[in-house]
């Protein structure tokens, strides 16, 4: 009898290792990470990720948009995007002012262009870029103009079809920069700024209501708290708390606000926080347990990580700013893997831009 | 110059590490402001889920029946479905928004046979508004904690 128990207990485990094995392998969905190269024929570089932060090409890789991308433009104008919930990669063209749609097969990481991409945006990008995301539910994609000074909302078909809706573009108070859908679908967050540069300085995000049909309603700007430029926004997944990063040349510098249910923000007790040397802090990333804040500093070639307590106050981690390797680092957008334990950080690499 | 990807681990405490071999070069000349990861960062937890287990998918569901549809949701070594769920925010069927849920047994049985007690829900028919046409079954919900959960499964329906 105690034999048998043996055998039986030999066989659940060895059950339990394959099923362990075969999920963490055969039968998995794979790690990805995907670039908007913003090349003049524009493409995805798409790589797997190992279980070691190894990055390796994937085959077919890089993907062509048939769209045409410019190189240039605000750095926390974030082109690339995916719809969490139906496998779709969104690919702003800056010189061609379409948005490409790709399925992403779940096991390669392969795309395949959707029928009918590229999709115009209707609007006008001045070459500066357009920013991509989509609400929780899937249903829309939100694409701001740069140039014009105005947002594209598509409706997003099971099939990934892209259709603008009924009175999109709607317009912003100032260039569109960064931008954020709230976690519970309900405001759209846009940093803005001052495009061409000039004198004015703008320091600001301006809010938006997303009604069920998709349509905005601009709810007003909520002015920044530092001397710098509101150039990105992050929302934590309880959709209480908005932060912001503003460029300047001095410190990093993020704002932070309550996020009231009627999308008013309120500046928290202790806001803007500030880190030093943080030079161009443009780029703000929550991760996905909202515990830390990373800042990307782009003239300082470094990474500011912030530890972010329960009432949405931050704290400079022990060991930050943390310094990028390479000849020439130069950290613009991030992105973290969905279970946190990576921080991807594009370098483009340029000087002085 | 090319455009690369710097790659850093993340420690629980938040504080980063760049990785042997960092960066990538993506091959491409400089420019690159933007990337994104897949499986992407998001607030809603994803979740494994068995229809009628041990059935594997797509299992076949008879909208008009009187009957409940029994439904796993998977533990795995990271989560608990049994005591991380809230049983009462289930809701499952055509869009998964549906109202229903007839009960969930919570002492939990292992129903995949991987050693790890999953949470068995039951759900009436009717209230899942399964359509003819439907193929796809998805169930939401929340942990006790308050993060909302999402799953889905492939489907047959037949005609009664």
């Amino acid at each position: 009898m105690k034999y048998r128990a043996t055998l039986l207990h030999w066989g659940r485990s060895l059950l339990t290792v394959a099923a362990v094995l075969f999920h963490g392998s055969m039968w998995a969905q794979g790690n990805f990470v995907y670039t908007n190269d913003d090349q003049p024929s524009n493409t995805v570089s798409a790589f797997s990720v190992g279980s070691d932060g190894t990055l390796t090409a994937i085959a077919g890789s890089p993907f062509s948009t048939n769209g045409v991308g410019f190189r240039g433009g605000p750095f926390a104008t974030n082109r690339i995007g995916i719809a969490v919930m139906d496998n779709f990669l969104f690919v702003s063209n800056t010189g061609s002012d379409n948005v490409s749609v790709f399925n992403i097969n779940p096991r390669t990481g392969g795309l395949t262009p959707v029928a009918g991409s590229p999709f115009a945006t209707g609007s006008s990008s001045g070459d500066l870029g357009i920013a991509v995301s989509t609400t929780p539910d899937g249903r829309y994609l939100v694409a701001t103009n740069t140039g014009s000074n105005n947002i594209t909302v598509f409706s997003l078909a099971s099939n990934g079809i892209l259709s603008r809706i009924v009175g999109s573009p709607f317009p912003t108070l100032k260039s569109p920069d960064g931008i954020r859908i709230s976690p519970d679908g309900k405001f759209l967050a846009v940093a803005e700024t001052a495009f061409p540069p000039s004198e004015e300085t703008t320091n600001q995000v301006e809010n938006f209501s997303i009604a069920q049909n998709g349509t905005l309603t601009s709810l007003g700007a909520f002015a920044g708290g530092g001397t710098g430029s509101l150039t990105d926004v992050d929302i934590d997944c309880s959709s209480s708390f908005l932060y912001g990063g503003e460029a300047n040349d001095t410190n990093t510098i993020v704002d932070a606000y309550s996020i009231a249910s009627n999308g008013s923000l309120t500046a928290i007790s202790g806001s803007p926080f500030l880190a030093g040397p943080g030079d161009n802090s443009n780029v703000v990333l929550l991760s996905p347990d909202d515990k830390t804040l990373f800042v990307s500093n782009q003239f300082s070639d470094t990474i500011t990580a912030f530890s972010v307590a329960s009432n949405g106050s931050l704290s400079q981690l022990a060991g930050s700013p943390f310094p990028m390797r390479g000849v020439v680092a130069f950290p613009v957008g991030m992105a973290t893997s969905g279970d946190g334990s990576f921080l991807f950080v594009a370098d483009n690499n340029q000087v002085g831009t | 110059m090319k455009s690369s990807i710097s790659m850093f681990n993340v420690a629980k405490d938040g504080t980063i590490a760049e990785v042997s071999g960092s960066p990538f070069s993506t091959g491409q000349s400089s420019g690159l402001h933007s990337l994104t990861a897949y499986p992407p960062k998001s607030c809603v937890l994803p979740v494994g889920i068995q229809i009628k287990p041990p059935a594997s998918a797509p299992v076949v569901i008879n909208p008009q029946s009187k009957g409940k549809i029994p439904v796993a949701i998977l533990s795995t070594v990271t989560f608990n479905a049994v005591t991380q769920v809230s049983p009462n925010s289930l809701t499952f069927g055509h869009t998964g928004n549906e109202v229903s849920l007839a009960f969930c047994d919570t002492r939990g049985e292992d129903v995949n046979g991987d050693g790890l007690v999953d949470l068995v829900c039951y759900f009436n028919t009717r209230q899942t508004e399964f359509a003819a046409w439907d193929t796809t079954a998805v169930l939401k919900g929340q942990t006790i904690t308050g993060r909302k959960i999402r799953a889905s499964e492939s489907i047959r329906t037949v005609p009664k």
